[in-house]
């Protein structure tokens, strides 16, 4: 099912700043404030709109998101990202990128109310990764992706809720 | 906090103060129609179908909008397609979703193909069968697809076509032989929503590889993705973007209008609609939060983008559409876009070629929250200069020089990432014309100023200095909003220059509000910078020699300073080829009671075709008070005098070249048609210069001249058949109007000077 996740989690947590933890509306109430007063006054408000929003649902699978099972079947590796919840089953696609490499085909099989995607890797290609490289699983492209991730940092920070840091890849994954 | 000081400043110079945009009647394509409408659905089952490219079975189930009773025919048919959704919902919990096919057990169906009912009922009452396809088996699948399920997409609806071919011939379960003979299958519009808008170009491709045994008359892609970049030409499209798209938040179908734009042997248009404040899921129904009875639905910009965007957001002081005026937009464009190219009806052009900017009342928008971008066929155009290489900085595309003079910038933008600078460097989603690694994006001039005197010039060579052919001058553009100042309202001037050095300039705020500072706040997301076309007729820039022009200036006296993004800068020669002899005519004579028989009599060149609408002027008469008949019989309401209208529409292997329209006044007395009171009053020659010769005129009678906006600008008695027109009328279309004691006759007149 998607969404019901609680919500007020760090409410007042803009000090920090750690975007990919929290709730997006929060997220963005710390990117734009300068100030203190500000922050709690927009939380507050937020606070609002989020006792609206759900009522109506939104779900937040790339909060949770993370890198499952890597395992090779035949030639393909079968890299699998699940998340607390659902994944978005709509229109745009998700991409997986490690490094600038990206990977959009892939099974979305969520069941039981948590999200699972299985990335179909061709072998040769896996191996060829780099290591080190930074993975990012983004909702919808992000067409300027570079080997420092900065785009992918960005997108990450300004939009949590469509982009979620990984982690950095290894070939050892696979098995794992 | 200044942040959102800026936005209402914008949000006050924008919506209060804003622009100002010259008065138009516009046609309303988005009223129901005279028809009926009648709805079926049918369903062969969730795993009747095996798309030869896709591993799963799928089912063939969807819905019929017809007109009632379908007498007459055959009708004209639309095809939807929507995009990707959920599939299922449980029954005892419809909040619960899926995205299995088929359902699971205590799963049923999303319907996602009846979430746009609403335009097909329009369509329908309008004379369309409209059939909405089920694709829920695709899109349960299409993610382990390395086409993500395009050409199955593609296949569905081939097959789809397929089944409907059978009904229209032979009939077929569920309905018998209701079809057959009843759905044009060579007057075909396709439109498909989100990954369905790939979809039907995937189709449209696939039809034509199949030898185009169905005919797609028209394409139209709504909030689509474009994963893939396909080339479609030769078929005429439109692509609606909603700015507020959380989904498609790259508004990537803009690229199936822009790749589209320069193939030399394509004879049809491409349009684009940018709705402001549109979303992504409010287009249908059953994704609409509720407004359908299971779960799935969402504000998508709400749960992918940002709920606190100023612009996006859903705060009261937002400019986000709701639902029903963005189902009302889609209906209004939809309709005059389907009704233009599967139909040849041409009372929305004006609409779609942006020579009218205001929405019609059925949009429910107003010229702030719609733009529409047209791109006229290569052989209906001259491109001035299509800022699509870096030698276009210098040299533009009619080989004349490219100047500028006290600009900050001027220099060629976007196009190749590898050969030509970013225009702004904002990324993917707040430039969606952009190119990427592999796709090349929309080639600009960049143009930036700081000071009231900066000018950017296009020379026209001596070879094209003649635009009389042409009817306007047109460009696209989009505020740079990196160097602009927020809530900044750019305004600038276009002069024409004439080899004389007379000049005449008009600012473009008077014929368009495309240049206003893109809206939004949302890191990575807004604002977001799109193109939208600038029209200005030609005929508006006078005191100057038409055919002897120089130069094109953009002058930048408007504003202090700002930078803007061009491209497409051309001269339009819409329905500027000549009409020849053809003229529109008609005879009228009294069958019975109040019952008139009309005959055409219009003139037409050789291997011209000829589409007649007629209004009567009998608005009682309800849908009836039009025709598209050659030789129409009208059953007027009562007696009285009615004001008749033949607009016929002339068309030549290029398309549309050009209009006429011939009016009289049908009076009928307690006992019918007055007869003497008809005779025919001609004028000629056309085009004319310094005269008139209007026959069949009879002492007292006037003539009076309009512009084409409706301003009369010379009324005189017609004492004898040559009528002197006065020196200072400028060249162009003007209406002549010739009063008589009985009736009132309208040509069609252009004048050269």
């Amino acid at each position: 099912m998607l969404n019901r996740r609680p919500q007020g989690a760090g409410f007042f947590m803009c000090d920090s700043c750690h975007f990919a933890d929290m709730h997006p509306v929060f997220a963005y109430i710390c990117f734009y404030s300068k100030d203190l007063i500000m922050k709690n006054t927009l939380a507050l408000l937020a606070g609002m709109v989020l006792c609206f929003s759900v009522e109506h649902g939104f779900a937040q699978p790339m909060l949770s998101a993370k890198i499952g099972t890597v395992s090779q079947v035949g030639q393909t590796v079968e890299l699998s990202v699940t998340a607390e919840e659902q994944f978005y089953f709509a229109g745009n696609r998700y991409v997986l990128y490690i490094g600038i490499h990206p990977f959009s085909i892939a099974r979305q099989t969520d069941t039981g109310g948590k999200g699972q995607l299985t990335f179909l890797i061709p072998a040769n290609e896996f191996s060829a990764l780099p290591e080190g490289g930074r993975m990012y699983l983004s909702y919808g492209d992000i067409v300027d992706m570079d080997e420092s991730g900065a785009q992918g940092d960005e997108r990450a920070s300004s939009v949590p809720n469509a982009c979620k840091y990984l982690g950095v890849f290894t070939a050892k994954m696979l098995g794992h | 906090m200044k942040r959102y000081l800026l936005f209402a400043l914008f949000f006050f110079t924008f919506c209060c103060t804003g622009f100002t945009v010259q008065a138009q009647a516009t046609a309303d394509p988005g009223l129901p129609g005279p028809y009926a409408v009648t709805r079926d659905t049918f369903d062969l089952g969730d795993l009747a179908f095996k798309p030869p490219s896709f591993p799963v079975r799928v089912e063939m189930r969807g819905s019929v909008h017809y007109p009632s009773g379908l007498t007459g025919g055959p009708f004209p048919v639309v095809v939807f397609l929507h995009g990707r959704h959920t599939t299922a919902y449980k029954v005892s919990n419809p909040s619960v979703v899926s995205g299995k096919w088929p359902p699971d057990p205590g799963f049923t169906s999303i319907t996602s193909f009846e979430g746009y009912d609403y335009f097909a009922s329009t369509l329908a009452s309008q004379g369309f069968i409209v059939i909405s396809v089920s694709a829920n088996g695709i899109n349960a699948a299409d993610a382990g697809t390395s086409d993500a399920g395009m050409n199955a997409r593609a296949e569905l609806i081939q097959k789809h076509l397929d089944l409907w071919n059978t009904y229209n011939t032979v009939g077929g379960a569920p309905f018998g032989v209701k079809f057959v003979g009843k759905l044009d299958m060579k007057r075909i519009g396709t439109m498909g929503h989100s990954r369905g808008g790939e979809g039907v170009v995937f189709h449209a491709l696939l039809n034509r590889s199949l030898g185009s045994p169905y005919g797609i008359k028209a394409v139209l892609t709504l909030a689509p993705v474009n994963f893939y970049r396909q080339l479609l030409s030769d078929v005429p499209l439109m692509n609606i973007a909603p700015y507020c798209d959380g989904d498609v938040a790259g508004l990537n179908g803009v690229h199936y209008y822009d790749d589209a734009r320069f193939i030399t042997t394509d004879t049809t248009p491409k349009y684009s609609v940018l709705l402001l404040g549109g979303n992504h899921n409010f287009f249908n129904t059953v994704w609409t939060p509720g407004s359908y009875k299971g779960g799935g639905a969402s504000d998508d910009w709400m749960v992918y983008a940002n709920p606190l965007d100023p612009w996006c957001g859903t705060s009261a002081t937002s400019g986000r559409l709701d639902t029903s005026e963005q189902k009302a937009a889609l209906n209004t464009y939809g309709c005059a876009f389907f009704r233009t190219h599967v139909t040849a009806d041409t009372s929305f052009l004006p609409i779609l070629e942006v020579e009218h900017t205001r929405p019609p009342a059925s949009s429910k928008l107003d010229s702030t929250q719609v733009f529409v971008s047209y791109h006229a066929p290569y052989k209906k155009r001259k491109d001035i200069n299509r800022t699509s290489m870096v030698s276009n900085r210098l040299v533009n595309t009619l080989s004349g020089a490219v100047n500028a003079a006290g600009m900050v910038t001027s220099t060629i933008c976007g196009g190749s990432v590898s050969s030509m600078p970013s225009c702004m460097g904002g990324g993917a989603l707040k430039e969606p014309h952009a190119g990427t690694s592999s796709f090349d994006g929309l080639a600009a001039a960049a143009l930036r100023w700081n000071n009231k005197s900066a000018y950017y010039e296009n020379e026209i060579p001596d070879s094209d200095k003649d635009i009389t052919k042409y009817r306007s001058l047109s460009f696209r553009t989009a505020v740079n909003y990196v160097e602009t100042l927020p809530a900044r309202h750019l305004n600038f001037r276009i002069q024409l220059v004439d080899s004389g050095g007379k000049t005449s300039s008009r600012v473009v705020d008077s014929f368009s509000a495309a240049l206003f500072y893109q809206p939004g706040t949302t890191p990575g997301y807004l604002p977001k910078a799109m193109f939208n076309t600038v029209k200005m007729p030609l005929d508006s820039f006078k005191g100057i020699n038409h055919t002897k022009i120089k130069s094109v200036r953009f002058l930048f006296n408007e504003s202090d300073s700002g930078s803007v993004l061009v491209s497409d800068i051309a001269f339009s020669d819409i329905n500027k080829q000549p009409c020849g002899i053809a003229r529109a005519g008609f005879r009228d004579s009294l069958a019975t009671g109040y019952t008139v028989y009309f005959t055409d009599s219009s003139e037409k060149n050789a291997g011209d075709s000829l589409v007649f609408n007629w209004n009567f002027g009998d608005k009682v008469s309800g849908f009836k008070d039009t025709s598209s008949l050659r030789n129409p019989t009208h059953l007027f309401s009562k007696s009285g005098v009615f004001y008749v209208c033949l607009y016929l529409s002339v068309y030549r292997e290029n398309g549309l070249v050009c209009r006429d329209t011939f009016c009289k006044n049908i009076s009928l007395g307690p006992v019918g048609l007055n007869e003497a009171q008809t005779y025919p009053v001609s004028i000629a020659p056309n085009p004319a210069s310094d005269y008139l010769l209007v026959s069949g005129a009879m002492p007292g009678d006037a003539l009076e001249l309009f512009t084409q906006y409706g301003q009369s600008v010379f009324k005189t008695g017609i004492g004898q058949t040559q009528v002197m027109l006065p020196t200072e009328l400028s060249s162009g279309l003007y209406f002549a109007v010739i009063h008589t004691a009985h009736e009132t006759v309208v040509h069609k007149i252009v004048l050269k000077k």
